[in-house]
């Protein structure tokens, strides 16, 4: 038997699988797949104050070893979700993550007030969604705006407060560092890189919003990369995502510092990728006689 | 819904870059509109799989007809009998049938064809029908021939150069073949300018019709919200859960 849980600060997981915000629904859609309190935890889609209806499309892309979205945040509103999703989340005694989105400071705030009493256990502060007007990157793009938007939420709000990095910054360490120092229990990194693709036919971007998020294999290197050079320079526990869909790519991740991570784009490519993944990773401790999946993190070599 | 390694049954090249592919899924049917998301080789960059209609069911093999437009489908027509592949599905909700008396007509654009076989031969194993409005651009994008007129259906088939059948849109000849009387119900597949049509002709006459959506996905499991068409109400719904059949009044183009 091997040991495969992980505590994120105050955050107890039984492993370090996270299906991650944008690629699980609010957890029960891919239910019939694989039993979804067999993962770690699941960050659910971004929410907001309101319901919102997302962008037009078309909203995704395909691309090399990877894809762009511009789904633009479409999601049930924070009351429909604490009132209609949430229940199915609790009763199989899943980990919630709810991945928060505002348009202002004080709506971070307000989502956050309104979780702190539900079975909720952390929040995920998406601060560098590529695709909305308003807010979103706006927050993750500067490292001052980030502090204060993360310092807010963390005011208001006593449970484990995890922040998604952007990695569409100059430099993600002083953004990281800037979160830390603002009173965020753990990082989450990296969220989508923003990204363009035309048809080169009508001479057109291949989304509606023109830009989107790139995703998928392509950007693991990139990710890799960020969570190597954040994790020296930060106390607190880093949860690895990008492109992960095999145990093999997870272990980049642990090695490079990550105490967790986040499967996102590999569900698309197949609905029990988390489980799938998760199995591959136990088999491998297992075969190398390695005891705990927490011997792994930062154990990069010179 | 499952996911399953199918081992393929057979797959033929037909002409002008369509394939039939067979892969043995050991069903017993599917619901005719219904769809799968089937791997291809992850070859060229490809990461996705693909969604693909359900053409028939024969035995325990289910085929589907696709053509080669890019790289997904480029990677897939290379792929051998005797391989494997997995295959999520039956995926989606199909067509229903009405409990009225009346005309069962069917209106295809291009490979919207796909569904209509197995509508065909339910339809057949009823006693009834399917009358059949099959439009495309040339003779060369006619596919399925043979297989429906022994399934008995009533064919109509417009080519936009008049290669076959009559030269025009395909939804032109159903409103001249149904200008003094109504059918039952219209059920539509193809491209978005053909079900806005079928809805523009249907829906005031009061003809029940259902359309099904061809839409990018990105997993087909309700998941990416990548799939997602406009609603009357202005609501995004996803194709790949609520759809790819809606009912005509439902969708607004």
């Amino acid at each position: 038997m091997v040991d495969l849980s992980v505590q994120l600060g105050n955050l107890s997981l039984k492993n370090p699988m996270i299906a991650a915000s944008g690629t699980f629904g609010y957890g029960e859609e891919l239910n019939d797949y694989f039993p979804v309190e067999k993962l770690g935890a699941v960050s659910t889609k971004g929410l907001s104050l309101k319901p919102r209806e997302g962008n037009p499309m078309p909203r995704i892309v395909e691309t090399p070893s990877g894809m762009i979205n511009a789904i633009g945040l479409q999601n049930v509103g924070i009351e429909a979700f604490i009132r209609d999703k949430l229940p199915f989340l609790e009763k199989r005694g899943v980990v919630v993550i709810a991945n928060i989105f505002g348009n202002t400071l004080d709506e971070y705030v307000e989502i956050a007030r309104m979780l702190e009493p539900t079975s909720v256990q952390a929040v995920e502060l998406n601060i560098s969604c590529p695709n909305v007007k308003a807010g979103g990157m706006e927050f993750g793009n500067d490292p001052k705006m980030a502090a204060r938007v993360t310092e807010a939420v963390r005011r208001a709000y006593r449970r484990h407060l995890m922040v998604k990095l952007s990695p569409n910054v100059t430099s993600i360490v002083e953004i990281a560092k800037n979160v830390e120092a603002a009173g965020a229990d753990s990082l989450s990194m990296i969220n989508t890189i923003t990204a363009m693709a035309i048809n080169t036919k009508t001479r057109r971007p291949m989304i509606a919003n023109r830009v989107g998020g790139l995703s998928g294999p392509a950007i693991r290197p990139i990710a890799v990369r960020m969570v190597a050079q954040t994790y020296p320079e930060v106390k607190i526990p880093i949860v690895g995502i990008g492109g992960i869909v095999n145990a093999n790519d997870a272990l980049e991740f642990f090695i490079a510092g990550a105490a967790a991570v986040q499967v996102g784009t590999a569900t698309f490519m197949a609905p029990d990728a988390c489980s799938r993944i998760l199995d591959e990773l136990e088999a491998y401790l297992v075969a190398s006689g390695i005891a705990s999946v927490r011997e792994l993190t930062g154990t990069l070599q010179p | 819904m499952k996911d399953k390694l199918c081992q393929i049954a057979y797959h033929v090249a037909l002409q002008e870059g369509y394939f039939r592919i067979g892969l043995e899924t050991g069903w017993q049917g599917f619901v005719p509109g219904q769809f799968g998301m089937l791997e291809v080789p992850r070859q060229d960059g490809v990461l996705l799989r693909r969604p693909f209609s359900f053409a028939r069911q024969l035995g325990g093999t289910t085929e589907i007809l696709y053509k080669v437009v890019g790289r997904g489908t480029e990677a897939l027509s290379k792929v051998a009998t005797g391989q494997s592949l997995r295959l999520l599905g039956p995926l989606g909700r199909g067509f229903e049938d009405v409990a009225t008396e009346g005309d069962r007509v069917g209106v295809a654009g291009g490979y919207g064809i796909a569904p209509f076989l197995q509508q065909a031969k339910r339809l057949q194993a009823q006693g009834r029908v399917l009358h059949l409005f099959y439009g495309a651009r040339r003779k060369h994008d006619l596919l399925y021939l043979q297989e429906l007129s022994d399934l008995g259906v009533k064919l109509y088939i417009t080519t936009e150069d008049g290669s076959q059948g009559e030269r025009g849109r395909v939804t032109e000849l159903l409103a001249k073949v149904y200008a003094d009387s109504s059918p039952a119900v219209v059920w539509s597949c193809g491209p978005l300018g053909l079900l806005h049509a079928v809805q523009s002709w249907a829906l005031p006459r009061g003809v029940p019709c259902e359309l099904s959506v061809e839409e990018t996905m990105g997993c087909g499991t309700g998941v990416c919200l990548g799939c997602v068409v406009k609603d009357q109400a202005g609501r995004y719904r996803r194709a790949c859960i609520e759809g790819p059949v809606f009912a005509g009044e439902c969708l607004k183009f």
